[in-house]
């Protein structure tokens, strides 16, 4: 590997994605006729440009069924019943109402922990001012 | 209604058109699910979110503002719960961490290729997923990430670089 060799790679990088013009793809092809260990490193970037195509080729062949389990989850959705919640995959969309209401029920159940709680206090206090 | 422009089937969309909105889902879900694979890097995450995304897109619609932005706003809102979504793993993960490291368990070696793009850092591996969701069009994925034409060459670079590191020496015990 020589000085030159940095400089290629990042050129062999480019050519990979197809960004390197005309005059520098020719002087990359020339430097890796010469150095084998350029050459090598562009066969294993191509192979691996191949594998990630065929990778990702996979899923424009599953893209008309991914589009479609959208499609029948929009069915099934309610476009004004937005009272209603509903889950789809891992996320949970939960509609304004229910979020409120959800909000009144924790204001109630702290209300009444502490009426609760003071009235028992005072009730001690009172045993206790007795018993004295 | 293939001839409709986004404009015209938001419009419908926003009075409930289901047929007009599953236009825009056959149009807009793979840049969607690209953008989702490429923050997320995990494929079963990135299907459940872009499909959340396409849903909340249509009961949110009435928020869009200017009917021609759908294309922005859904990756906008694709971005949002990817990165929802990230925070809540990452939480989980130091608690699983600290599990992990309490019974002496050590991170598996993930080496093939699926997992090694899972490994690139977030800010490369989204170009290089939108690279092959848009027939590896960079001007197309820079409009897209609101980036240069040269950051993204220069991001597809690194992508491939690391990538190549991860696939030829193997995934570092973490």
């Amino acid at each position: 590997m020589n000085s030159d060799c940095d400089k290629i790679r990042d050129g062999i990088e480019e050519l990979v994605n197809g960004t390197l013009s005309e005059a520098e793809t020719n002087a990359v092809r020339q430097h890796l006729r010469e150095c084998s260990g350029c050459s090598q490193y562009a066969g294993a970037l191509e192979e691996e440009e191949q594998r990630l195509a065929s990778y990702f080729a996979l899923f424009e062949s599953n893209m008309s069924s991914m589009e479609d389990e959208v499609i029948d989850a929009l069915e099934r959705t309610e476009v004004s019943g937005r009272e209603k919640v509903f889950s789809v995959g891992r996320d949970v969309i939960i509609p304004v109402v229910a979020k409120h209401a959800l909000a009144a029920a924790v204001i109630v159940v702290v209300t009444v922990y502490f009426v609760i709680t003071f009235t028992w206090i005072s009730q001690i206090n009172e045993c206790i001012a007795r018993s004295m | 209604m293939d001839d409709f422009s986004d404009e015209i089937l938001v419009e419908a969309s926003r009075r409930g058109d289901k047929k007009a909105y599953a236009m825009l889902v056959k149009r807009h879900y793979r840049y969607v699910f690209a953008v989702c694979l490429g923050i997320l890097g995990n494929v079963d995450d990135a299907e459940d979110i872009a499909q959340d995304v396409m849903l909340k897109g249509f009961l949110k619609i009435g928020k869009l503002r200017g009917s021609e932005q759908f294309d922005k706003w859904i990756l906008r809102v694709a971005r949002n719960l990817c990165l929802d979504l990230l925070r809540r793993k990452k939480q989980a993960r130091a608690w699983a961490a600290k599990r992990a490291s309490r019974s002496g368990q050590t991170a598996s070696q993930n080496h093939d290729l699926a997992g090694a793009i899972g490994r690139l850092p977030q800010e490369i591996r989204l170009p290089l997923v939108m690279y092959y969701f848009n027939n590896k069009s960079l001007k197309r994925i820079a409009e897209k990430l609101k980036i240069s034409n040269s950051g993204v060459c220069q991001r597809l670079k690194a992508a491939r670089k690391q990538l190549h590191e991860l696939l030829t020496k193997g995934v570092q015990n973490e």
